[in-house]
């Protein structure tokens, strides 16, 4: 311990003394903390860093409310196309359509077991959860939720630390571990968060919902590619939504078929609804198993690439 | 270590002092002399351990290129288990960064007299960890060149940034809380290497030891910064540590779900730590001959401190094992059976009977309760808080989300390298360290002489050189 | 035996006569009226009043469900969508309600399917909804809870920090307490003494600040 004298009060009311300069500092130290907060936008501003959504709009209704994209997966419809004999074609579609690199599946087609035996296939694109437990972790913002109720990634400020991939439950993010193995094209693509083409390396990507196919009214590849048309893709606003071969009313079809979302209980509240079953509108039988593997069709690879498993 | 310890100290003993000069039969002035020694005189083996160290550091860069310039996929990582040996090592390290804390202010705060010759050293573990536990974070990104984005960019939302703010914090107030002890000390350098030291080290000292002159209001000034940095220091230590778990208790996953993370993470720092400095002071005391310092009572009280937490670490395992096994609920079942039965069964016992039984019964049973039997424990508690760490980690990871196979980790080169250098790098420094600066706390450790004197003189009792623990 | 075959065969029979009879009544002139209100707003529920009676006698079709149809498009695809669906009650009403939830005007269609019949009895209205600027569908999370925010972070960490510089501000009173100690003292006295000198000097002056 200290010596003895300093436990014994200073001569001549310097105790006092100290005690006031003590909280003067105290003082001049929050003071001198305060401009904490500004600093990083002062930063920004001298950086000449913009906001990540300044280029993107967003998607609206005639009379100008926000659109709120869905999707509703009819598991009645899917045999992760078996019947046509091709690896599920809701993925390859994706695939194509974003330039996904190998081994991403952005929609990826899970066999989940039966409780009573036999298997059901589920279409997992990303959940686009309205309580993201990937957006609540990331330190940059580098992924956010946008006002139409998806979840987007600029990969341009993403920092590659993958908390977001601890935390996102349902396994939909991917990481791009070394030099993607795209074709040489894409890298010709302008990049936006909303269209996730060229692949960079060291950040995370995921499905992005098609938010720029959806503005203009397509429907995103995998709903489109669907032979069964088991996905319907939709707009919570105005209670609409295709699978490119008809038009529900999502509430009426949600609540008449009993939807439910994937792992519901952990509170992420997602925007990909389900409609249970396991192929039996299309004639599958739940006891044939196993679907075709994804293949990534890049016969020409950039330089350099690198190909990794998950 | 043992060859280098006695290679090393043969010929310094004659080099260090004034040649010819017998040991100084003041207590005092042998104290100021043993804490000199180590920066006065090099051997060859000090250049031969550095020249090692930094070898193992320049693979370790070699391997870490390689990891810039073909990104992560070098490393075992891959989607489902995007967390390795990196982000193991980072909260090991974090954890062993508690020694100083517990060691100095806790044990300043109970006024726990037998901690001052173990203070420095405490001090400089818990600097030097947390320097390279914080580098372990940026390794493991995936765009390190983006790393002022969390300055630009940074979310208070995020368990990543409370880690910044918490580690920085912690970083600088034990900066602080090393440099201020070690003022006078710094000054009695100044002062007596004078003309003897390099030029730069002499500025060094001058520089450091902010015209340090003894005086009254000089002592009460450190005074009252010590016993601020000391009360402080403790709510961030254990802040920084319940931080570190919140990046994996924030999340959904099963493993990891746990209210009793925070405060498991912050026994296991304080258990790590504790054996981490034992091993470091039985090192240190080999090579630089402080056994008159360092006794064998300072190893067994951080014996008793390291069983006692062994004892809490088993009381987590069972309070947080029993809760979620008994009712199995999601994916528990999986991770039982991988973490008790298969997969990391081999790790997890390593860690509960090799981590918290055997150290805690070699420190409490008699035959084995002297130096060696602790400094055994402690390497033993180091190596399983480390693997603790990596089933945490790993195991954590592996359990799956969606209905698909579990994955399999297999850290690479790449890894197991820059983890090595990693290590390498923290030798490194505390070898540096003791070349530069006092290791002991000069006169913290004199003042109890001096108090053991004046006791000795009122109780005429038996000396007892080591300077008094009560 | 045969007397129970004979049963059975004369229930078939009059069966069969039963519904032959009732599917042509119904499957007749079955009229369907319908009142809507001809404008609306978005959001806010309209009630579609849809009334079934036979056309020869007036009487009300009571029990009967009715459906209530428009035609939308989304993503390239238009077709029908059902609204909703209720069934007649005694006067042969049928209250269909439904949150209009696009803007524009809209044709709305009620349809009574009869048993066995092959179209449909159709009745159509014509509906002007105005739009909305109000949200109609919003997802929450979180719980907001007052002073438990952001701000309480960064007072902590002020303090944290404002008490780290005060730390430092204390060394530099060290810095300066030793400023005035050397000028007091002839300059550099300490330094131009041999190192061990020095340190006499040193660790007496130490003994002197703690007996």
């Amino acid at each position: 311990m200290e010596p003895e004298n300093y436990r014994q009060d200073p001569p001549g009311g310097g105790r006092k003394i100290a005690r006031r300069s003590v909280l003067r500092l105290l003082g001049m130290g929050a003071l001198g903390l305060l401009p904490l907060p500004v600093l990083p936008s002062l930063l920004r501003m001298a950086t000449r860093q913009g906001a990540i959504r300044s280029s993107l709009q967003t998607a609206r209704t005639l009379d100008g409310r926000i659109r709120q994209w869905t999707m509703v997966i009819d598991l009645r419809r899917c045999d992760g196309c078996q019947s046509v004999g091709k690896p599920p074609q809701c993925t390859a579609a994706c695939i194509e359509g974003h330039f996904a690199p190998e081994p991403m599946e952005w929609i990826q087609v899970f066999e989940g077991e039966l409780p009573g035996g036999g298997t059901q296939f589920i279409p997992t694109p990303c959940q686009q959860c309205q309580n993201p437990p990937c957006v609540n972790v990331c330190p940059v913002a580098a992924t956010f939720s946008t006002p139409e109720g998806t979840v987007l990634i600029d990969q341009d400020r993403c920092i590659g630390c993958r908390i977001c991939m601890a935390a996102c439950p349902y396994d939909r993010r991917f990481f791009n571990w070394g030099t993607a193995p795209v074709p040489p094209e894409s890298r010709m693509a302008a990049y936006d968060p909303e269209h996730q083409v060229p692949t960079k390396r060291g950040t995370v990507m995921k499905c992005d919902f098609c938010p720029d196919m959806a503005r203009t009214g397509t429907l995103p590849y995998c709903a489109q590619a669907c032979p069964n048309k088991a996905i319907y893709y939709g707009d919570l606003e105005e209670d609409i939504g295709s699978n490119g071969e008809s038009v529900i009313v999502l509430s009426r079809t949600l609540a008449q078929n009993q939807a439910y979302r994937l792992r519901d209980d952990l509170g992420t509240k997602p925007r990909v609804c389900y409609i249970a079953g396991h192929g039996e509108a299309v004639g599958r039988d739940v006891f044939t198993k196993g679907r075709l593997p994804t293949r990534w069709p890049w016969v020409e690879k950039i330089k350099g690439a690198k190909t990794w498993k998950r | 270590m043992e060859a280098l310890a006695r290679h090393s100290s043969e010929p310094r003993a004659g080099r260090s002092f004034d040649a010819g000069e017998e040991p100084s039969s003041d207590p005092q002035e042998r104290l100021i002399r043993t804490a000199l020694a180590p920066v006065t005189g090099t051997s060859l083996a000090y250049y031969l351990w550095v020249a090692f160290l930094l070898m193992v550091i320049a693979w370790g860069a070699y391997a870490y290129s390689r990891q810039l310039r073909d990104g992560l996929v070098v490393t075992g990582m891959r989607d489902r288990i995007s967390w390795g040996l990196y982000i193991t090592t980072f909260v090991f390290f974090i954890g062993i960064s508690h020694a100083g804390t517990l060691i100095s202010a806790i044990l300043r705060v109970s006024q726990a007299r037998w901690r001052t010759p173990v203070t420095r050293m405490a001090e400089f573990i818990t600097a030097v960890a947390l320097i390279c536990g914080a580098m372990f974070v940026i390794i493991d990104m995936g765009r390190p060149d983006r790393v002022q984005n969390i300055i630009l960019y940074g979310r208070w939302q995020s368990p990543i940034v409370w880690d910044v703010l918490a580690i920085t914090t912690y970083l600088t107030a034990s900066i602080a809380y090393l440099f201020l002890p070690m003022i006078p000390d710094l000054a009695l350098f100044r002062d007596r290497l004078r003309g003897r030291a390099p030029a730069w080290r002499t500025r060094l000292y001058d520089l450091l030891s902010v015209r340090w002159q003894g005086t009254n209001s000089q002592w009460r000034s450190m005074g009252a910064a010590i016993t601020t940095a000391m009360i402080l220091i403790i709510p961030i230590a254990v802040s920084v540590h319940t931080v570190v778990s919140w990046i994996f208790a924030m999340t959904l996953r099963e493993p990891w779900n746990s209210t009793i993370f925070g405060a498991f993470f912050v026994a296991g720092a304080i258990f790590s730590g504790i054996a981490m400095l034992i091993i470091v002071m039985a090192i240190l005391r080999k090579v630089y001959h402080l056994e008159e310092y360092i006794t064998e009572k300072h190893f067994l009280y951080l014996g008793y401190l390291m069983a006692a937490l062994a004892l809490i670490m088993m009381y987590g395992n069972v309070s947080e094992y029993a809760t979620t096994g008994y009712k199995m609920s999601g994916e528990t079942q999986f991770h039982f059976r991988q973490l008790f039965l298969e997969q990391f069964a081999g790790f997890y016992w390593f860690y509960f009977v090799g981590g918290l039984v055997v150290p805690g019964l070699l420190v409490l049973l008699p035959w084995t309760r002297n130096i060696w039997g602790v400094v055994v424990a402690a390497v033993l508690v180091v190596a399983a808080m480390w693997v603790e760490r990596y089933f945490i980690v790993v195991a954590g990871f592996r359990v799956p989300l969606m209905p698909y196979k579990p994955s399999v980790y297999a850290p690479s080169w790449v890894e197991i390298s820059v983890v090595a250098a990693g290590f390498a790098l923290f030798a490194l420094l505390i070898t540096l360290f003791v070349k530069i600066f006092p290791i002991i706390a000069v006169w913290e450790v004199a003042e109890d002489l001096e108090n053991a004197e004046i006791t000795l003189a009122a109780e005429r009792l038996a000396p007892d050189p080591a300077g008094g623990g009560r | 035996m045969k007397a129970m075959i004979k049963v059975l065969l004369v229930l078939v029979a009059l069966g069969g006569a039963v519904f032959a009879l009732a599917g042509t009544a119904n499957a007749a002139d079955v009229k369907v009226q319908i009142v809507a209100p001809k404008e609306a707003v978005v959001g806010r529920p309209v009630d579609i009043q849809a009334t079934l009676h036979l056309a020869g006698d007036s009487s009300a079709l009571a029990g009967v469900p009715v459906t209530l149809y428009t035609e939308a498009s989304f993503g390239d695809v238009t077709g029908d969508i059902e609204l909703a669906k209720a069934m007649t009650d005694a006067n042969g009403v049928a209250v269909l309600s439904y949150e209009p939830r696009s803007a524009g005007d809209h044709q709305i269609r009620v349809e009574y399917l009869a048993p066995g019949a092959s179209a449909p009895e159709v009745a159509t209205a014509s509906i002007s909804v105005a739009g909305s600027t109000q949200q109609l569908y919003r997802s929450t999370a979180g719980v907001q809870i007052p002073g438990l925010n952001v701000w309480l972070l960064m007072a902590v960490l002020a303090g944290v920090w404002a008490i780290l510089l005060s730390i430092a501000l204390r060394v530099i009173a060290i810095a300066r307490a030793g400023a005035d100690v050397g000028a007091l003292l002839p300059r550099g006295a300490s330094r131009q003494m041999g190192g061990d000198d020095a340190s006499q000097l040193d660790t007496t002056r130490k003994g002197v600040t703690h007996k």
